[in-house]
């Protein structure tokens, strides 16, 4: 393999993964973005998102990627129930508050989950079958790529809804000002209620997305969300065009630092960027306009 | 006033508790306490059970049997120790079977627990012989009352060097170049340690080097930096899910080596590794220890144990055993539980005794291994591969049941 297709393959599987990274990121930023909640629980909700695909191929047989009908409509109720009973009563609270409860709801559903299904890891990924293509050296993991692609159609049309519709206006509204968005008359709890649970739906899509390459057990959600977090304060926070790049740029650089440097320091390389990030650009790479950016 | 008696109660309870249970301790003359210590709570809760298993079972053969006639046929008794996998308890368990009467002790599946454990007993003066635990480190202290029938991570790093030069030999396709790649908690890095210093000395080039963090979502780089080193083998240090994603992703990048090989490699022997990558688990070798399956005597106690607690006689179980096994024949010979001449006895053991060594190794007796005092200088790892959905011993040719497949099959040609 030559040095090009090395450096060529760092490249596609970094983006590629970066694509996923930038799903769970999209949502995360959006519930910040509108509500300023710092939602701790958002691994927790990719973990029982994973399940939920897990189950559903061992029970009904389904393809994994079709039960993103099941997983998706699921966590958009249940991001929609956590708000409105739990998260909506603390709204005005301190925010240290606001984050010991998403943190205490993130430790409640990973133990509940850890009793469950105990903590062994379960997979969708049906023995030795390999599902890849190549470009010349380079090669193309298709459950990647699906993943990647079903990602980005996902943020661009969370996107449009936000640019386009009278529902993504109004929570656009909502994000910028609150007061004013009730003056005209917007039902700014229901906006959150409905921004909490398109947040939540996301990540559930992402937990679908990733099934077929990974395996999911109850503390899985940390392996993305430390990333997610780092993607949206780079991104801008509440910034989802641009928590979407940064993603992609987070996935090249652990795939490229994996690659020239050690893999021990690949997680490290992240976080100086995000540091240099922080000292010399704190608003983010891509400054905040609104939650469409 | 009120608080004052319940004050008292507590107290009078404490006191008759510790009366009783000194009786106890008088009345069972005729018994020899051991005490085991492993994690029986927590993360590690199903080693310690297997553990238990092992030691159970080898106390009630031998009680069976007559007990240690030396002493008139006394009976062992195991007391319980719970680590829940941490130093510090497990040293505080010591401590307490010690207080309870223990003559000898045995643990405790991690090194870092039996690291810590095993300085309460030689502080104690309390033989200690260890059933699991690989790190070197632990019997470089220079202490006299701890032992270890199993190899040492460093051992198992050079015996992999050798067995893939052996192997080699013995196909007619020798490996030139090796390349290792490992998790880099201290699991991974100690046996990378051992196998790149055992790869210098033994003349093998090592043409990569890489490490991972093992709860990483993607090892696509890290493959890639592999092929681009085209070693003859690769040599994974792994956890389960990592090493499942490890040998998926040098599938799906056609990476083909001669041989993949396991150095100690915990993630390749556990069931689902080969029950989650099916026909791609196929061929990969790890070098392990195990019963003897060439013993006739081995495969009856495991048969025997098999059909006793339905379950498989696993590694740690056939440690427990032998540990267990170890301490009464040096009880034998001592023919007195004096800590002094249990001592003496386990410092001359020399088990040849096929019904008790059930390893793959001559034999059970204790010397200097480089700077480890007490080790096992016949301690023994073989090769297992998995050939048709199970792990099959496969080389040195003596302990072996099956022919090695090497070089394995191409990835596209399964």
């Amino acid at each position: 393999m030559s040095f090009f297709s090395v450096v060529m393959q760092g490249i596609v599987s970094g983006l590629l993964m970066g694509g996923i990274y930038s799903l769970v990121a999209v949502g995360l930023s959006l519930i910040f973005g509108v509500m300023g909640i710092i939602n701790f629980a958002h691994g927790a909700l990719m973990m029982l998102a994973m399940y939920t695909t897990f189950w559903t191929v061992h029970f009904l047989g389904l393809n994994p990627y079709l039960t993103i009908v099941v997983t998706v409509p699921l966590l958009f109720v249940l991001g929609a129930l956590i708000e409105r009973y739990l998260i909506d009563p603390v709204l005005a609270s301190d925010e240290t508050i606001q984050i010991l409860l998403t943190l205490g709801i993130a430790i409640w559903i990973e133990n509940m989950a850890l009793v469950l299904w105990r903590p062994d890891f379960r997979s969708v990924v049906s023995g030795d079958k390999l599902s890849n293509f190549f470009i010349g050296e380079v090669m193309f993991n298709l459950p990647k790529l699906y993943g990647f692609l079903f990602a980005l159609a996902c943020v661009i049309s969370l996107n449009i809804f936000l640019r386009k519709t009278d529902l993504g206006l109004s929570i656009n509204a909502s994000s910028q000002d609150k007061d004013g968005a009730r003056l005209v008359g917007i039902n700014v709890k229901k906006i959150y209620l409905i921004a909490f649970g398109i947040g939540s739906a996301c990540v559930g899509a992402s937990g679908t997305l990733v099934m077929p390459f990974l395996y999911v057990y109850p503390e899985v959600g940390y392996m993305f969300v430390l990333n997610a977090f780092i993607i949206v304060v780079m991104g801008g926070m509440g910034n989802i065009m641009g928590a979407f790049f940064c993603g992609l740029i987070v996935g090249l650089t652990e795939s490229l630092g994996g690659l020239f440097l050690s893999g021990d320091l690949k997680q490290a390389v992240v976080f100086i960027i995000f540091i240099l990030v922080l000292l010399f650009r704190p608003q983010g790479l891509f400054a905040k306009r609104n939650a469409a950016g | 006033m009120k608080e004052r008696f319940k004050f008292a109660t507590v107290i009078m309870g404490i006191l008759l508790v510790a009366v009783i249970s000194s009786f106890g301790a008088q009345a069972s003359a005729e018994e020899i306490k051991i005490g085991q210590i492993h994690p029986m709570t927590g993360a590690l809760a199903v080693i310690g059970q297997s553990a238990k298993r092992g030691h159970d079972f080898a106390i009630q053969e031998i009680n069976a049997s007559g007990g240690i006639k030396s002493m008139g046929g006394a009976k062992l008794v195991l007391l319980n120790g719970d680590t829940q996998g941490k130093p510090e308890i497990g040293m505080s368990e010591a401590e307490r079977l010690i207080r309870k009467g223990a003559k000898v002790l045995t643990g405790c599946y991690q090194s870092s627990v039996t690291f810590a454990a095993t300085q309460v007993a030689e502080k104690n003066q309390i033989p200690f012989v260890m059933s699991m635990a690989i790190a070197d480190k632990i019997l470089e202290r220079g202490f006299k009352y701890v032992f270890r029938s199993q190899y040492s991570s460093s051992m198992a790093a050079s015996k992999t060097i050798e067995y893939i030069q052996s192997l080699g030999k013995r196909t007619g396709k020798e490996a030139k170049s090796i390349a290792i790649i490992y998790e880099n908690t201290l699991f991974g890095k100690s046996t990378a340690d051992g196998l790149k210093k055992a790869a210098k000395a033994q003349g093998l080039k090592m043409v990569a080097d890489i490490s991972y963090p093992h709860k990483t979502a993607d090892l696509s780089s890290e493959v890639a930096k592999l092929k681009a080193a085209a070693p003859d083998v690769v040599i994974p240090i792994t956890y389960v899910t990592d090493g499942i994603l490890l040998i998926r992703t040098m599938a799906d990048m056609n990476l083909n080596v001669l041989a993949i090989v396991g150095s100690a490699n915990s993630g390749f022997t556990d069931p689902s590794f080969i029950k989650s990558l099916g026909g791609l688990a196929e061929y990969t070798y790890n070098v392990v220890p195990r019963y003897d399956a060439s013993n006739p005597d081995a495969v009856a106690t495991a048969k025997r144990f098999e059909e006793k607690f339905g379950v498989y006689f696993d590694l740690t179980s056939v440690y427990s055993y032998v540990a267990t096994y170890v301490i009464a024949d040096a009880l034998e010979r001592a023919g007195s539980a004096d800590s002094q001449k249990v001592l003496k006895a386990l410092v001359e053991t020399d088990i040849k005794d096929p019904k008790i060594n059930i390893l793959p190794q001559k034999g059970i007796k204790y010397g200097k291994v480089g700077k480890m005092e007490n080790q096992n200088i016949y301690a023994n790892v073989i090769v297992e591969q998995i050939i048709d959905g199970r792990l099959q011993p496969v080389h040195p040719e003596q302990y072996a049941t099956m022919a090695p497949v090497w070089p394995v099959k191409a990835w596209r040609d399964r």
